[in-house]
């Protein structure tokens, strides 16, 4: 009940920000402006539409998870709201879990939304939404809260700019771990190739998440895939806010 | 305070990485068959490309395609020289293996415009490969042997192989269809067309398996009139002459039985002597009328009146050439009064 | 008083360390703190003394380095202690956007009381520090007497047995600081414990039983209030009527003279033995009293005291190191 009622409060204050409603604006605008694009080129208006409906999706998903998430524990140091709060009967892991929850309710909302958007966009220029669309808009929900989990993280132990910062290097660079695959066929030795293998399963492949190109397409993914990338995001995912939490649990305020 | 560190940490870390190894394998075999099996075809900064487009490759893809477009049409006006072409479309469909009309648009400029049909058909095989239920992409490399290569031996029957394979997705549209049949009859290609006609059978189109069906107990009718022919044969070496009728195949001890027709229809001979099955012909005529009333029905919408004979379909070029009347013995009844065929 | 008691540290410090592992600054240093049941305590102390530090590691938000605090027999550190505390920081924030009833209602759900149970918490607390009139505005609006009334409310929801106070008047205008004084003094009655920091000497003197002063880090003394101060009477004004100016007094009184006002000629001495023998050198002379004051010190001038003897007890340290 003391998690759900800092989530709830997280949620109402994040909804004010107005950062978030610009990042919606823009979203909106990328995704209405997609027909566009479709006008130039052959044969595939639709799927640019959808191409970018998920790209924006991700996106902006990932903009408003860095930047909210960052700050969300820092700003509370920043303007003390957090020491009446910690002086409570509460375990401190509760009021990181607390302020996760509300962002994740946040990013839910806005998922939704833009999902509406793209989907009524996309009937009306009488295109068809099959699965896959919306299991493609289930991964990129599933990577944001991982993500989210991450920007948690940072926010309790540095300030927003460098988390966001870092955050955003490694979503980067952990969407092309299939490097550490692929290249090794071209390199001889085999001790090095196990290593990066190693290195490979360590780190999170945020490209599992991806499936927005068979979505375009109109491909189905088959639902055993689905599952096993979910399992594999709600491992890293606790992973993360288990390190929050003691990252959080003997901090000064 | 600081024992709780050494404990739980490391078993979250690690319940991650049971997830992990559990799970990112399971997730790569699914995932395997698109991303392994070519990373030795292609430029290392191709692939590298892919990697680090963090997620936006199906995008970029578009915007590549976008360019691609531009490029093609800008070169076409200009010096007709196509250059980047089939690499834009490696890069393109590399970094997005599903993208049908890259395959089938790039497979189709590189052998009309850039005439390397060898490019063509690589992508095209590399696009197959990948999209087995595309029906476009073998559609267009049965383009590239019927007109590219239309000059080389085998080009038929290799564009009407081709074709089987596009009508075999199950999601051929008609004229698809009609195309492939008839090349496939004309060269007699009668494994490949049951092969087609097969896998149509478990397509998702109920109007497609009811059209499989009885596309197959048509190729059996058609493989009995070729047996029925060579007992003809067989007759007439035995006796010295043609059989009058059919059924002097019976009484002439050539066969035990008149084969029955699934269809419903009936084997007789026609005046060259040759076996021919009512249905195959009926439907024949089926085929041809409803092109002729396509055309007939052009030249009273362009010319106001009606033909005055099927000849005039020929001459204002409506038709290429009068189909003959299945049936030897008759001929199209056209009445220009009314319009109407029989 | 009774003998029970309810916040106890021992040897409670807090140490700084820069980036490369020196030490920066000893915030508190070997604090011992005994505060008894039902008393309100004065915690006093320059800024930057360590009191927010103290403070601070009482409520659990600070780690202590080394040395422990307890509160009615429970470490700091646990849960249940925080349930026994409420806390008032300096300079209170609060969720901007929410109104002083849904704020109570937060801090409610985190001390885990169900709907009901909130409901009664904000009667209350609405009518003890007088909330009902701004109910319904945003904390963004409100200025500083409104926003320390709601700290206060919310320091008291789950009605905790200990009150921690940082600061509670400064910034406040007269009337604010008497209101949150009044206040107290209501907490006090219905028998919780007060532990309050302060700079504002005079307020302390109203409304503590005991104080303790903290200089750089350090407790040098705590006690009573009236038995600390009472030892000092430091000096006896003496105005006297109807005499013929300071030199008409026997010499030893000479120096003790000050000023001449219209009232008459002041003096000061420095113990009542001299006062009496000058009360009866005045009417010897055939003059009047009209005014016999003992000077007792104040608490700013104790506090000031010890500010001076540790300095220099710090400076003849310096110059021994050195």
């Amino acid at each position: 009940m003391r998690v759900l009622a800092v989530a709830s409060n997280t949620f109402r204050e994040a909804v004010r920000d107005k950062v978030l409603y610009v990042l919606l604006f823009f979203a909106g605008v990328t995704i209405l402006g997609s027909k566009a694009l479709g006008w130039i080129s052959i044969g595939q208006d639709i799927k640019i539409v959808k191409d970018i409906s998920l790209a924006a999706i991700t996106v902006f998903g990932v903009l408003i998870s860095i930047f909210v998430g960052t700050s969300l524990i820092y700003k509370e140091i920043d303007k003390r709201t957090l020491y009446t709060i910690l002086c409570r009967p509460l375990h401190r892991y509760e009021f990181v879990l607390g302020k996760y929850l509300g962002l994740s309710f946040l990013l839910a909302l806005v998922t939704g939304v833009m999902t509406g958007v793209a989907c009524v966009y996309v009937i009306v220029l009488g295109g068809t939404l099959d699965g896959t669309f919306f299991e493609a808009i289930l991964l990129i929900y599933v990577e944001l809260l991982l993500i989210t989990a991450f920007a948690v993280l940072l926010s309790a132990v540095t300030s927003p700019i460098l988390g966001a910062l870092i955050v955003f290097s490694l979503f980067v660079l952990c969407n092309a771990t299939n490097i550490l695959i692929d290249l090794p066929q071209q390199v001889k030795g085999t001790g090095f190739k196990q290593v990066l293998e190693t290195i490979y399963y360590l780190v999170p492949n945020l490209s599992n998440f991806d499936i927005r190109a068979e979505a375009a397409n109109g491909r189905a993914v088959p639902a055993a895939y689905i599952l096993w990338t979910i399992l594999y995001g709600a491992g890293y995912t606790v992973m993360l806010l288990v390190l929050a939490s003691l990252a959080f649990q003997d901090k000064d305020v | 305070m600081i024992k709780r560190w050494l404990i739980i940490a490391p078993v979250a870390i690690a319940l991650a990485w049971v997830c992990s190894f559990t799970a990112q394998p399971r997730i790569d075999r699914i995932r395997a068959p698109q991303t392994l099996d070519e990373a030795l075809l292609y430029l290392p900064n191709e692939k590298l490309l892919t990697h680090f487009t963090a997620g936006m490759s199906s995008i970029v893809a578009d915007l590549l395609w976008l360019k691609c477009v531009q490029y093609t049409a800008l070169h076409f006006i200009s010096d007709r020289k196509f250059t980047w072409l089939n690499h834009m479309c490696q890069t393109i469909t590399r970094l997005d293996p599903y993208f049908v009309s890259v395959y089938r648009y790039g497979g189709m400029f590189l052998a009309s415009l850039d005439a390397n049909d060898d490019a063509s058909l690589r992508l095209l095989h590399a696009g197959m490969k990948r999209n087995p239920r595309a029906w476009e992409l073998p559609y267009e490399a049965a383009m590239v042997y019927l007109l590219n290569r239309r000059s080389e031996p085998g080009a038929q029957e290799t564009a009407a192989a081709y074709l089987g394979m596009a009508v075999a997705t199950g999601n051929a549209p008609r004229f698809v269809v009609e195309v492939a049949q008839g090349l496939l009859n004309k060269h007699n290609l009668v494994d490949i067309e049951k092969g087609m006609w097969e896998a149509m059978l478990k397509s998702d189109n109920e109007l497609m398996r009811d059209l499989a069906e009885r596309k197959l107990l048509e190729l059996s009718a058609r493989e009995t009139c070729r047996k029925l022919n060579e007992a003809v044969q067989v007759f007439a070496q035995r006796y010295g002459r043609m059989p009058q009728e059919i059924n002097e195949l019976v009484s002439g001890e050539i066969l035990v039985s008149l084969p029955q027709d699934p269809l419903g229809g009936q084997y007789f001979l026609d005046a060259d002597g040759v076996v021919q099955n009512t249905s195959l012909l009926d439907t024949e005529i089926e085929r041809h009328a409803v092109a002729l009333r396509r055309a007939i029905d052009e030249f009273k919408a362009g010319n106001g009146r009606w033909p005055q004979h099927l000849d005039e379909l020929v001459q204002r070029g409506l038709v290429a050439e009068m189909p003959a009347y299945p049936y030897k013995d008759r001929t199209w009844k056209y009445d220009p009064l009314t319009g109407a065929l029989e | 008083m009774s003998s029970v008691k309810v916040i106890v540290t021992e040897a409670l410090t807090k140490v700084y360390r820069s980036h490369l592992g020196k030490v920066a600054a000893r915030a508190v240093d070997r604090l011992d703190l005994e505060i008894g049941e039902n008393e309100v305590f004065g915690f006093l102390g320059q800024n930057g003394a360590g009191k927010t530090t103290t403070i601070k590691m009482l409520c659990s938000l600070l780690r202590p380095t080394s040395g422990r605090a307890c509160v009615c027999g429970k470490d700091v550190r646990t849960r249940e202690a925080r349930r026994l505390i409420g806390y008032l920081p300096e300079n209170p924030y609060f969720y901007e956007y929410l109104t002083p009833r849904e704020t109570l209602d937060f801090y409610g759900q985190l001390a885990g009381l169900n709907r009901a149970g909130r409901a009664k918490e904000w009667a209350k607390l609405s009518e003890l520090l007088d909330l009902a009139s701004i109910a319904s505005q945003r904390v963004r609006e409100f200025s500083k007497g409104m926003r320390q009334r709601l700290g206060f409310a919310v320091a008291l929801v789950g009605d905790p047995s200990v009150l921690i106070l940082d600061e509670p008047m400064s910034g406040l205008d007269p009337l604010g600081r008497r209101r949150i004084r009044e206040v107290i003094m209501q907490v006090h009655a219905a028998g919780k414990t007060v532990f309050f920091s302060s700079h504002l000497l005079g307020d302390v003197e109203q409304i503590c039983d005991r104080v303790g002063i903290l200089v750089r880090g350090k407790l040098t003394v705590t006690g009573r209030l009236d038995e600390l101060l009472t030892r000092r009477i430091r000096q006896i004004e003496i105005i006297a009527a109807g005499i013929d100016g300071a030199h008409a007094m026997p010499p030893e009184f000479r120096n003790a003279f000050v000023r001449r006002s219209e009232d008459g000629e002041h003096f000061l001495v420095g113990d009542m033995e001299s006062a009496n023998r000058l009360v009866q050198a005045v009417y010897a002379q055939g003059g009047r009293l009209f005014s016999f004051v003992p000077v007792r010190e104040s608490l700013e001038d104790y506090f000031m005291h010890q500010q001076e003897a540790a300095d220099a007890s710090l400076g003849s340290r310096e110059q021994h190191v050195s």
